[in-house]
């Protein structure tokens, strides 16, 4: 199965994407290239949309630990909205679960994303 | 359906996990098992990859999948070096991401989502057996 990969934001600290399909280990290349794109030392949050994701592996979980650390060391977050159950059973497998920002869906993710661009405007 | 599959390591996954699928519905296996099963597939294939590379000779594997009432099987066969998934430590330390190497996950996700691995070498060939069991949830 592919994997789609939609930017929907990316401005100076804030970048979402939406994924679709599978993120396991012919795909995983295509997100690392993307992501090396548009994550730089400005961005702040990265907010990835699993919602139509139906698979992941421990190659998907690699470029999302790279990606999260990579924040981390800049003061930034990761957060993850519409995870299916097997995808946050693999999540909770590495215990990752504690570091990330999770969201129930799109729209509650778009929300936190939309005060935190205005927090980023205001400053 | 044949209970079997063979392929080179080089050919693209789609198609085994496509007749993994299949096979899976047949046998009356649930998406939640499938999808792990799925991850255990790429997991090997993965390592295959990384760890199993000799030469440069064709490097071919194979599955079977079976089921014995309540158990699952997936039975893995490949012809390259020997490497024994199951002697690796993979646990995972309570660290925060920053502190954690970020490799070393497949076969932590292999132990998780089944219950029992068990590896031999023969004839030439890695053979692992790895046994889900349906009715429980891991």
């Amino acid at each position: 199965m592919a994997l789609e990969i939609e930017v929907t934001i990316a401005d100076k600290q804030a970048v979402k994407v939406l994924l679709a399909g599978s993120l396991d280990s012919q795909t995983s290349p295509d997100l690392e290239r993307e992501l090396a794109h548009r994550v730089s030392e400005d961005t702040r949050t990265l907010a990835i949309d699993m919602s139509n994701l139906a698979f992941i592996s421990s190659a998907g979980l690699r470029i999302i630990f790279k990606n999260l650390k990579t924040l981390k060391r800049q003061g930034g977050k990761l957060s993850v909205s519409g995870m299916s159950p097997s995808i946050r059973k693999v999540f909770e497998i590495v215990k990752v679960m504690p570091d990330l920002t999770v969201f129930a869906d799109e729209a509650e993710m778009d929300e936190y994303l939309s005060a935190i661009q205005e927090r980023y405007r205001e400053a | 359906m044949s209970s079997r599959i063979e392929l080179d390591v080089q050919q693209s996954l789609d198609g085994v996990l496509a007749w993994m699928t299949g096979r899976l519905h047949l046998l009356g296996v649930g998406p939640s098992h499938a999808h792990d099963c799925k991850v255990i597939v790429d997991e090997y294939v993965a390592n295959l990859s990384t760890h199993g590379r000799v030469s440069k000779k064709s490097q071919i594997w194979s599955l079977e999948v079976v089921r014995d009432n309540d158990d699952l099987l997936l039975r893995f066969r490949d012809n390259g070096g020997a490497f024994d998934p199951t002697c690796h430590d993979v646990s995972v330390d309570e660290k925060g991401i920053a502190d954690r190497p970020v490799g070393g996950l497949g076969l932590l996700l292999i132990k998780e989502l089944s219950d029992t691995q068990v590896y031999r070498y023969r004839d030439g060939q890695n053979c692992l057996d790895v046994k889900i069991h349906l009715t429980r949830e891991k």
